[in-house]
């Protein structure tokens, strides 16, 4: 049972990181955010993706780094801007294939960066790496969840870098991935951004942990217990005018920590 | 390593003010996206 939901939690962030590396291939100067969301919707479309804990963000330049005021799901929505020769951006989508949620972002470069932006982004993907591998370490049903943010947080400082998924919503470093399909698992997309599932699903765990002591959803600084299940781990951190995450899978259970895809926006060994 | 049982709970407060917010910025990102959609159709 247990093996057969993370093989399908597995397969789903397979089409997820697919759709979005096929897309990213084709990435441009001159694309703007929502065409090349709409070019990952189609992708997913084609892997018969009909819902979503959320549809495709991309990000451009400065809004990798998240430095806009006002409220995180409206300003994160894509917009017209065209990306430029040189810029960050990211690409995060989490479609929900066969019942599963899948959760994957990849980082990158437009083409024609120069040399000291090339080195300042290389200090991103390295500090990206470290922390990655040394998560294996830091998320064991031993360690408290607040003590798990805390390290990666302080990574990234220690690498002179700034932390920015503390400005999620929520400001988590993760999400939990357990407990689907769900009651809301098939509600239908409305809009673009969050949806229904995410959204429901997220609340009711929060309900349910104060009513019934379940496991907290998030991975956050201040949240109770330890981690246990599947999450959903995306550190993002910034330098000067540019800003990198990665959004991986990881299992932490009584015996093991891994990634279902261990290296950095590389393949899901499942 | 047991934890005091004032650890076992998230602090209700910070809960409320996630689900509410949570709640709030999708409403608010569902007339965004719409007003995008509708302002795409005028330009096009």
């Amino acid at each position: 049972m247990r093996a057969d939901y993370v093989r399908g939690i597995a397969n789903a962030q397979r089409v997820a990181r697919e759709a979005i590396l096929t897309v990213a291939a084709t990435v441009r100067p001159g694309d703007t955010e929502r065409e090349v969301c709409a070019r990952i919707a189609r992708e997913l479309e084609l892997a018969h993706v009909e819902h979503w804990l959320h549809t495709p963000y991309a990000w451009w330049g400065e809004r990798t780094r998240f430095d806009w005021s006002g409220r995180w799901e409206t300003n994160a929505l894509p917009t017209e801007r065209r990306l430029e020769p040189g810029e960050a951006f990211i690409l995060d989508v989490a479609p929900i294939v066969d019942g599963f949620p899948a959760d994957f972002a990849y980082s990158d470069v437009a083409g024609g960066h120069g040399v000291e932006d090339a080195n300042a982004y290389q200090e991103l993907l390295a500090e990206l790496e470290r922390v990655k591998a040394a998560l294996v370490e830091w998320a064991t049903p031993r360690a408290s969840t607040d003590d798990v943010c805390a390290r990666v947080e302080q990574s990234i400082k220690g690498a002179a870098l700034d932390v920015i998924h503390t400005r999620y919503p929520a400001n988590v470093l993760g999400h939990t991935l357990e407990g689907f399909p769900n009651f809301s698992s098939s509600a239908p997309r409305i809009g673009t951004g969050f949806q229904l599932p995410l959204l429901l699903t997220y609340a009711k765990g929060i309900v349910l942990h104060h009513l019934g002591g379940t496991p907290y959803p998030f991975l956050r600084a201040r949240a109770p217990g330890r981690p246990l299940g599947l999450y959903a781990v995306e550190p993002h951190l910034g330098k000067g005018a540019l800003g990198a995450k990665f959004e991986s899978v990881l299992l932490v259970d009584g015996s093991e920590t891994r990634w279902l895809d261990p290296g950095l926006f590389g393949e899901v060994v499942g | 390593m047991s934890e005091s049982p004032r650890r076992r709970r998230s602090p209700l407060a910070d809960d409320l003010v996630i689900v509410c917010s949570g709640v709030w910025g999708f409403l608010l990102q569902c007339l965004g996206s719409w007003k995008k959609r509708d302002d795409a159709r005028d330009d096009s």
